[in-house]
């Protein structure tokens, strides 16, 4: 398969742990279902080992970004907080208004849990776009799709109910899925995750009954 | 105004690190004989045209379920209490 293109990359930047999990997942569901192409640091890392430069690799090759910024939470070993979607949100940042070329296309989605929290620990960013998820996979879903819509306004979309209802049956079959492939669900990496929501994606197309 | 084009077309994921592609696809488009409760079985294919259908017996399950993989010509998995798959392909 060819490497997919600069302009149909989403760089995901969701907390990985796991009370975000329903919300990495929705998205990344939602991403494959709107015609892009979801990359993540998980790709290449499958726990916290997560080089910067990577990071700076997919960010580079990506033209959109979803930021998820709500984890605030301070970590329960330190009692300090965690910067690292605030970080790669700034890199994103920096390299749209400093990189060169094709760079300056990038278009980015900011999520957080309520509207204008974000305004109490990160005001700086106020003016961009913005949206909550109120943290669930459904805010997610609704989010995510409305903004990647309008990124091509020439092509047709399911609306985000419908997206939404996809993933929820996607969801409910992964386990019965994943005993018949004699794997454990808990054990899938990130491409496993991916490679499944497209395939199953491209069996139970809706494109098929609208093209 | 121009009429909207039909979605862009989807992207397929290129790797997964623990099992085959083709196997997937089968798979998802299979039929699943899965148990329900301590004493009904469900009859499940997936997706888009998803069905469900619960039997008192596991043998009636798999009749059942022999229907419609012949007719969908999809394989037939029987999922067991203990967590192991068997696989028809007939």
């Amino acid at each position: 398969m060819a490497e997919p293109r600069y302009e149909d990359c989403v760089f995901v930047n969701i907390p990985f742990a796991p009370e975000y999990k329903p919300i990495l997942d929705s998205v990344v569901f939602t991403i494959h279902d709107c015609g892009f192409f979801p990359r993540c640091a998980l790709e290449q890392f499958d726990s916290g080992d997560i080089r910067i430069e990577k990071i700076i690799d997919l960010i580079k090759d990506s033209k959109f970004g979803i930021h998820d910024i709500s984890y605030t939470m301070l970590d329960p070993s330190s009692n300090l907080p965690r910067f690292n979607m605030p970080l790669e949100l700034g890199i994103f940042m920096g390299a749209a208004e400093y990189g060169t070329g094709v760079q300056r296309q990038k278009e980015y989605l900011v999520l957080d849990k309520e509207r204008y929290r974000y305004q109490v620990f990160c005001s700086d960013i106020s003016g961009q776009d913005i949206r909550e998820h109120g943290g669930t996979p459904e805010g997610a879903i609704r989010a995510v799709r409305n903004w990647l819509s309008r990124k091509r306004p020439e092509y047709r979309y399911p609306t985000w109910q419908k997206i939404r209802d996809r993933y929820l049956k996607f969801a409910t079959e992964l386990p019965m899925y994943a005993q018949a492939l004699e794997q454990d669900i808990e054990d899938f990496t990130f491409n496993d995750y991916s490679s499944i929501v497209s395939d199953w994606l491209l069996v139970n197309s809706w494109r098929k009954k609208e093209d | 105004m121009t009429e909207a084009k039909p979605i862009r077309p989807l992207y397929e994921f290129p790797s997964s690190d623990s099992f085959d592609r083709d196997d997937v696809k089968v798979v998802i488009k299979g039929v699943h004989v899965v148990p329900r409760s301590r004493t009904t079985w469900a009859v499940k294919k997936g997706g888009e045209h998803a069905i469900t259908k619960i039997f008192r017996s596991r043998d009636a399950a798999i009749e059942y379920a022999k229907e419609v993989s012949s007719s969908t010509k999809s394989t037939l998995y029987v999922h067991l209490k203990s967590g192991k798959v068997r696989q028809y392909n007939d």
